[in-house]
This record gives structure tokens, C-alpha cells and sequence, in this order.
């Protein structure tokens, strides 16, 4: 990273800097303080006061209040309660989880104890997917070590309160990510989502008041603990607060993760941070938000990020995945592309989901093999908000973000597709259109000899010919003519 | 038991707590569509998955459609459900 000064680590803080499979080392950075703070001098009340007051808001993309979920389920009265750790993360390009439970997986543990603390649970459950290896080893390994030291298991610093961790494996299910689906899949069921309310805070796993949180969002807890609500709520914009933890990716100088404080505008984190574009090409769109997320233009580069200005500009935070395109993209090829993810994803229970994504996908298909019309546009734009509106999760509320921010904000590309039959950016193959310029070819053969279908005829020294019903638009002959007699339009 | 009061499409409706839109709508003559929901009183089962999207109606203030077979309703709640919105919806889903 070019420039680290801009960045603030929270949730990142001890990783790369610790060894994550010895205790001794996150102790020595002030872990498990917060825990036996919680645990000797501050009541769950207090506790749950004080993230209410520092403004920590859910990283998994929902930003629900922190403090106000375990107030919620602390409110529930119920003997038996479960902490769950959601670490199933499944957008493409996203780490950021990962990095934590890696790197600094006593950070979370701590965390989920402090939470079983203040809701009154007496077992914390971690979800992680089965394609992480190292995590789980890690985690395991660390449960391990909390365990001999009595900072996880039976009355911790006797103060009589118990916090065992268990771990369940994923089988990588994107939409497993939902709470509601999580918990079935944790329960053995299928993971499907199912109608909130009643919220997994009232009933949840077993049945039981269950508070799930994101990996990252317990990593902020503890340094919230040992440097006051009053430290944390300072970082960030008016109603986020710290810091977020970003993926960059795509056509970016510097990918990898970076941590920056609520705030940071856009432009900061893909010039300053990301070292800007790739090869020096001119910047196009920013995806935020993972598969879910909108496309936002670069009259947006300027937006401070938060939770509320992301969604008012038709994108979302999501889990913090941020994808750089530059001028080379073709937007109706990136909507279609993040379409075809969540097709996949889409477990299917409800309809709008299942087969409404499908049909967005079929006139995309349509737009790019250049049959489109402009009434497609249309079409998928109602769809999408039908979608939006009917569908039971947030993976269905979301999956049509893609198009219609693409549509909002790209519109003019949509239109160059289905009206004049072209792709600006010229991805799409189907709509490209190879030809030979009389004048300037000078009959030498080459074209002709590397066609691999046979498209191009022609005598030698006289103008070649390329045959548009054969072309497969492959690009060879473009690349390997020496007189730049091939156009392509 | 508890009640509670809405209103279903400007009707006002009063009705035990726990009861969904569904209900509350029959039993002021308001017609919900449905697909997937299955009701066999004499075999006391209900079926509501929530998956079929037919059922959806406007429920002010909130930000998407509310399937009416699983939905409860709730005090002061002030549901539509033949708005434009809704009926688009179900068209489309359909």
C-alpha cells in the first residue's frame, strides 16, 4: 500500500502484526481486557449502553445498531441463548473475514463473550464456511488456548459467568449469510430463509433467542470496550461511526483490504489508497455492495462513505467488497455478470427471486447478443422493482441493484446496445463488426492464412474480404494486420 | 386476549393478536389472492411458506411488499390491498 495514512485499523488492527496461533501475543495487545472489564466491573446494562452510545452499526451490510440487537435479545426472557458468529462470506472478491478470523481470531472470540455477557447466553456459535481451512484451523487452535488460560469455558475470572464456543461448518451457500438461513443451516435444514418477524433475537437457533453479528462487527467490540464509546463514536459521519473494512478489486493499482474511517470519500480510497486505475486508463464505475451492490459513476467519487449515502446513491455498503472498472467494461455485461451470480446463489423458495432473476438475465443475454429493443429497458426496470418489492430476503430485495443502478446511471450504454446495435466499451461480441478497408489492405495474406473459421477471402496483393455470416468476431485479424486495414465498429 | 386495531383497505378492522393480514382481510370480505398458502381446517394444517409472492399487499410504511399469509398484523397497521403497487406485483409475479 502506497498510502497508509489514510487508513485507521479497528477490526484490523493486531493482524499482521500478531502471531494469531499464540494467546500470549493478543494479550500482550491488551486482549481479553475488554472481557474482564466487562466481566468484574460493569454490568451487561452498562455494557450494552456503551456500544449503544459508540454508534457501532452491523457490518454484514444490514447496519442494524449493534447495541440496540443485544438489547433486544437481552430483553428476551428465555433460559437458554446463543451468540453466532457469521462468518459465511460469500461475495466474490471478499476477504475481509477471512483476514480477521486469520489474523486476529481471539479478537472475536473475545467479542462473542462479551456479547453472551450481556444477553445472558451461555454458548457462542461460529459459522464459517467449510472453504476457509486456515480460519477454522486457527479458530480452533485459539478456542483451544482461550480454554486453557479460563478465558473461555466455566466461570471466567470468577465471576461465575460460563462461555463455551462451539464451531459449524458451511458448505458455502451465499445466501446461508442471511440470518434466518444461517440458522437453518446451522440447525441441519435446508438453508432457506424464512419470513421475518419473528427475528432470530425472539427466535432464532433452536428456537432460542439467538443474536447473530458479522465477524467484523465483534472485532470492533473489545477496542470499543477498552478505549470508550466516547473514543469510537468520534471516528466516522454523523449516523456511521469508525471504521470500514474495504476489499478493493478490479482494475485498481493496489488491491487488497483497507480499513478507512466512515467518511472516506470514494475518491480517497481508489486514487490515494488504490493508487488509482490501471494502466492509466480513465475511470469508469465503482461496484460496491458484492454481487447485491450498485454501480455508482465518477459523479460519485466525491461521496463520503457511509451506510445512508451509499444506499441514497442506489448502491450499498454490503459487506465491503469494491470493484474498480475502468473504460473497458461494457455496464450491461457487468450487470449480467453479477445477475448470473446471484442466479446461481438463489436458493429458489420464493418466486420473484427464482424466476424473476432468470428473466432479467434472458434480456440481458438478449441486449448483449444485440437483439434488444428499447423496450427492454423498460421491462427490466419494472421487473427489477417488482423483484425489489416482492421478494422474501434481502438477497431477492437486492439482486436487481445491479441492472438498475447500471440503468440509472449508464443509461445511455443500454440504449447504444439495443437502438444503434453497438457496445461502447466493446465487450460484446456479438455486436462488434470487423471490416477490411480496401484502400489500406495491401493483400498480403496474413489475415487470411490466421482466420480460424475461414471468414476472410481474398487473392494475394488484391483487397481481402471478411464474410460477416462466418466472422466470429475473434479479434485475430485485428491484431495481426500490419496496416491497420481492419475497422472495428 | 389482546387485540388489535388496523385498517384494510380504509375498513376498520378489529381482530385478535397473532392473527395474519390473510385472515384479518376475509373476515371483512377483502379478497387476498393466494397460491401457495394451504389452510385445511378439518385437518388442522397450515401450510404458509411465504414463497409464492401472490398474496402481497401495501402495508404503509414499509419499504417492500408484505406477503399477507404470513404477515401478523399490528396495532394502528394501515394495509392496501389492491393498490396499484400490489397489483402490479402480483401480475408480475404471476
Amino acid at each position: 500500500m502506497t498510502d497508509t495514512k489514510k487508513q485507521l485499523r479497528i477490526a484490523l488492527r493486531n493482524c499482521g502484526l500478531i502471531d494469531p496461533e499464540q494467546i500470549e501475543d493478543y494479550i500482550a495487545q491488551d486482549g481479553y481486557f475488554a472481557l474482564g472489564k466487562c466481566l468484574t466491573e460493569l454490568t451487561p446494562e452498562i455494557v450494552i449502553e456503551e456500544i449503544k452510545s459508540s454508534g457501532l452499526r452491523g457490518r454484514g451490510g444490514g447496519g442494524f445498531p449493534t447495541g440496540l440487537k443485544w438489547e433486544i435479545t437481552k430483553n428476551v426472557k428465555n433460559e437458554q441463548k446463543y451468540v453466532v458468529c457469521n462468518a459465511d462470506e460469500g461475495d466474490p472478491g471478499a476477504f475481509m473475514d477471512r483476514s480477521i478470523l486469520e489474523g486476529d481470531p481471539h479478537s472475536v472470540l473475545e467479542a462473542m463473550a462479551i456479547c453472551g455477557y450481556c444477553i445472558g447466553a451461555n454458548t457462542g456459535i461460529i459459522y464459517i464456511r467449510a472453504e476457509y481451512p486456515l480460519a477454522i484451523a486457527r479458530l480452533k487452535t485459539a478456542i483451544k488456548q482461550a480454554e486453557e488460560y479460563g478465558l473461555i469455558g466455566d466461570n471466567i475470572f470468577d465471576s461465575g459467568f460460563n462461555f463455551k464456543i462451539e464451531m459449524r461448518y458451511g458448505a458455502g451457500a451465499f445466501v446461508c449469510g442471511e440470518e434466518t438461513a444461517l440458522i437453518h443451516s446451522m440447525e441441519g435444514l435446508r438453508g432457506e430463509p424464512t419470513v421475518k418477524p419473528p427475528f432470530p433475537s425472539v427466535s432464532g437457533y433452536m428456537k432460542k433467542p439467538t443474536n447473530v453479528n458479522n465477524v467484523e462487527t465483534f472485532a470492533s467490540v473489545p477496542v470499543i470496550i477498552n478505549k470508550g464509546a466516547s473514543w469510537f463514536n468520534k471516528i466516522g459521519t454523523e449516523k456511521s461511526k469508525g471504521t470500514k473494512v474495504f476489499a478493493l478489486a478490479g482494475k485498481i493499482n493496489n488491491v487488497g483490504l483497507v480499513e478507512v474511517p466512515m467518511g472516506t470519500t470514494l475518491r480517497e480510497v481508489i486514487y490515494e489508497i488504490g493508487g488509482g486505475i490501471m494502466n492509466g486508463k480513465e475511470f469508469k464505475s465503482v461496484q460496491t455492495g458484492g454481487p447485491s451492490g450498485g454501480c455508482l459513476t465518477k459523479d460519485f467519487l466525491d461521496t463520503p462513505i457511509d451506510y445512508d449515502n451509499l444506499i441514497a446513491a442506489g448502491s450499498m455498503m454490503g459487506s465491503g467488497g469494491m470493484i474498480v472498472m475502468d473504460e473497458d467494461d461494457c455496464m450491461v455485461s457487468i450487470a449480467k455478470f453479477y445477475l448470473e451470480f446471484t442466479l446461481e446463489e438463489s436458493c429458489g423458495k420464493c418466486n420473484p427471486c427464482r424466476i424473476g432473476n432468470k428473466r432479467l438475465h434472458e434480456i440481458l443475454t438478449k441486449i448483449t447478443e444485440g437483439n434488444g429493443t428499447v423496450d427492454d429497458i423498460e421491462r427490466l426496470k419494472v421487473l427489477s422493482n417488482v423483484i425489489k418489492d416482492t421478494s422474501l430476503c434481502g438477497l431477492g430485495q437486492s439482486s436487481p441493484n445491479p441492472v438498475l443502478s447500471t440503468i440509472a446511471n449508464f443509461g445511455d450504454e443500454y440504449l447504444a446496445h439495443v437502438k444503434d446495435g453497438k457496445c461502447p466499451a466493446g465487450q460484446c461480441k456479438s455486436l462488434l463488426r470487423y471490416d477490411i478497408v480496401e484502400d489500406l489492405c495491401t493483400g498480403c495474406t496474413l489475415c487470411f492464412r490466421n482466420c480460424p473459421v475461414g471468414a476472410i477471402t481474398g487473392e494475394r496483393r488484391l483487397p481481402h474480404f471478411i464474410d460477416q455470416s462466418l466472422c466470429i468476431k475473434c479479434g485475430v485479424c485485428f491484431e495481426k494486420c500490419k496496416f491497420d486495414a481492419i475497422t472495428l465498429t | 386476549m389482546d387485540t388489535v386495531n388496523l385498517t384494510i383497505d380504509n375498513k376498520t378492522v378489529v381482530v385478535k393478536k397473532g392473527t395474519t393480514i390473510l385472515e384479518a382481510a376475509s373476515g371483512v370480505g377483502v379478497h387476498v389472492p393466494t397460491l401457495c398458502h394451504m389452510k385445511l381446517d378439518d385437518l388442522n394444517i397450515e401450510n404458509k411458506p411465504g414463497g409464492c409472492r401472490i398474496c402481497v399487499v401495501e402495508v404503509e410504511g414499509r419499504r417492500n411488499l408484505a406477503p399477507a399469509c404470513c404477515t401478523d398484523v399490528y396495532e394502528g397497521m394501515e394495509v392496501s390491498t389492491h393498490s396499484v403497487r400490489a397489483i402490479n406485483a402480483r401480475r408480475t409475479v404471476m
